[in-house]
């Protein structure tokens, strides 16, 4: 068995999420729906950083969470990149993809070795001493990237990985996160409330809307034929 | 900004401060700076460095720096931890949290001379802890170097705890979400992020801090005394020379009036900045 395999419900005061999930190896998977719909929560409780209310939620053969087993984020390994990214301000380019293979007990010299050679790998080896700040949109996509990938995961989670991005500089970026996405042979969800994004990088698409899934499948099958109003309005103006 | 608005102000509403304001404003702003002016003034500029060096004081500032600077050192030792307690201490009972932030609160509104008073109750010879310390070990804190140390710790770790707790409060935490999802563990995501983003908060506190300790007065006085390379610390020994060389006081009134004007210069993003955002 391998890949993800995640069934749960988050319960809040005033909303509840239920989610099933099949993601397999090599495979990206895009929840997709309005603000407020869950796909965050989703997202963070799969990285560990919100534990669901019931379910569980498993990663090859470990089980990451239920009824009687947790694994913290911190042990869990999933490679996580932010909606706004989240690089440390305060490190270096390359301190902050080193950050994880430090924190793992990598002896700091090796550690930032292996961040320098990831960072040239996606073009960006003459920004490995700027401060975040200085990095554009795209370049700080990249790093976070690298940041998470660095520790090889099994499970890469991306948030809103174009919202941070203004529209002029969208399109490349979304070509190089295509390029990586395909050399990386671990499961992959993405969440996204844009669906031009979910379409151009996932292989499968789940609709989320205010907590449940309205429909899943093929991006392409799911544009075509709407399961509802919703879903319909959703690719209207996505050029699918 | 367009060229116009330096003879024409876009904001049609002008200042919007009545006439007779002005003159109660301007009898504030004198008396708030007319003193520092005067003590600028009447300083005897010329005989300071030879006061400094010649005379007792010099011995009260290199105590009044040590001692600030180890108020300080404690203060951010003791006070950084209790401010995070304070700040991430969210899942507790709210009347708990306010105690005690009511009680971190106390010296900052307290007389010095009644936190000194205090002190003695609770360190000195028979005071709650002091009697143990004395009977047990033959040691007495009160009119010692840490007498003064402690007097200046109390009053001024309240200006570090809330300084790093307001900074704790506008920190992101998902940095600290993004440090886990790395496999950090609690103590480096405190060492290596968390820290490092609340650096400025600590910055600031900390030269609070010491500033409050430099000017100690009440509290150490009243704990620690008056003896000379002891417990004198700089405004002792300002009030002292007062009545016996009124030179040296001024000198001593330059001298923390300069280390004053640093702090306000160390501190000028966050307070006179607010001013132009």
């Amino acid at each position: 068995m391998s890949g993800l395999h995640a069934s749960f419900t988050v319960e809040r005061p005033a909303f509840t999420l239920t989610i099933d999930l099949e993601v397999g190896t090599s495979t990206v998977t895009a929840v997709v729906g309005p603000n407020g719909s869950g796909k965050t929560t989703t997202l963070m409780a799969l990285a560990g950083l919100i534990r669901p209310t019931s379910g569980h939620i498993r990663l090859g053969e470990r089980t990451l969470d239920d009824d009687t087993r947790y694994v913290s984020a911190a042990h869990r390994g999933a490679g996580v990149v932010f909606q706004d990214y989240l690089l440390f301000p305060h490190l270096s380019a390359v301190e902050n993809v080193a950050f994880g293979l430090i924190a793992r007990g990598t002896h700091r010299a090796v550690a930032l070795d292996a961040a320098r050679r990831w960072l040239a790998r996606l073009d960006l080896e003459n920004f490995a001493a700027v401060r975040p700040g200085q990095l554009s949109g795209g370049q700080a996509q990249r790093v976070a990237l690298a940041r998470a990938l660095i520790l090889e995961p099994e499970l890469l989670l991306l948030d809103e990985p174009m919202a941070a991005l203004d529209a002029s500089t969208r399109t490349e970026v979304r070509r190089d996160l295509i390029t990586e996405l395909r050399a990386y042979n671990g499961s992959t969800v993405l969440v996204t409330h844009d669906p031009t994004d979910a379409l151009a990088l996932a292989d499968e698409l789940i609709v989320l809307d205010a907590g449940s899934v309205v429909q899943r499948g093929i991006p392409a099958q799911v544009a075509a034929t709407p399961a509802n109003d919703y879903v319909a309005g959703l690719f209207e103006h996505a050029g699918a | 900004m367009p060229a116009s608005s330096l003879s024409r102000s876009p904001d049609a509403r002008g200042s919007g401060i009545p006439g007779i304001l002005w003159v109660p404003a301007g009898i504030a702003l004198a008396f708030l700076v007319l003193p520092v002016v005067s003590l600028l003034v009447q300083a005897p500029w010329r005989t300071l460095g030879q006061v400094v060096v010649g005379s007792d004081v010099g011995q009260s500032l290199a105590l009044s720096l040590g001692a600030g600077a180890a108020a300080t050192v404690v203060s951010i030792v003791f006070g950084v931890p209790l401010a995070w307690v304070l700040a991430r201490s969210t899942g507790w009972n709210p009347a708990i949290r306010r105690l005690l932030r009511a009680f971190v609160t106390v010296p900052l509104v307290l007389p010095p001379v009644v936190g000194g008073i205090a002190l003695v109750l609770l360190l000195g010879r028979t005071g709650l802890i002091g009697q143990f310390l004395y009977r047990w070990f033959d040691f007495t804190i009160p009119f010692t170097t840490p007498a003064v140390i402690i007097s200046e710790s109390f009053v001024a770790m309240p200006f570090l705890v809330l300084s790093v707790e307001g900074a704790l409060r506008g920190a992101d935490r998902r940095y600290e979400d993004a440090a886990a999802t790395l496999g950090a563990s609690r103590w480096m995501i405190f060492r290596r992020v968390t820290l490092p983003l609340v650096a400025p908060g600590i910055l600031a506190g900390a030269v609070l801090s010491f500033a409050r300790a430099l000017g100690e007065f009440g509290a150490t006085i009243t704990f620690a005394g008056d003896f000379p390379g002891v417990t004198r610390t700089m405004p002792i020994a300002a009030y002292i020379a007062l009545e016996t060389d009124p030179g040296a006081a001024y000198v001593i009134a330059v001298i923390l009036l300069l280390v004053s004007v640093a702090v306000l210069f160390l501190l000028r993003d966050r307070w006179i900045g607010g001013l132009t955002s």
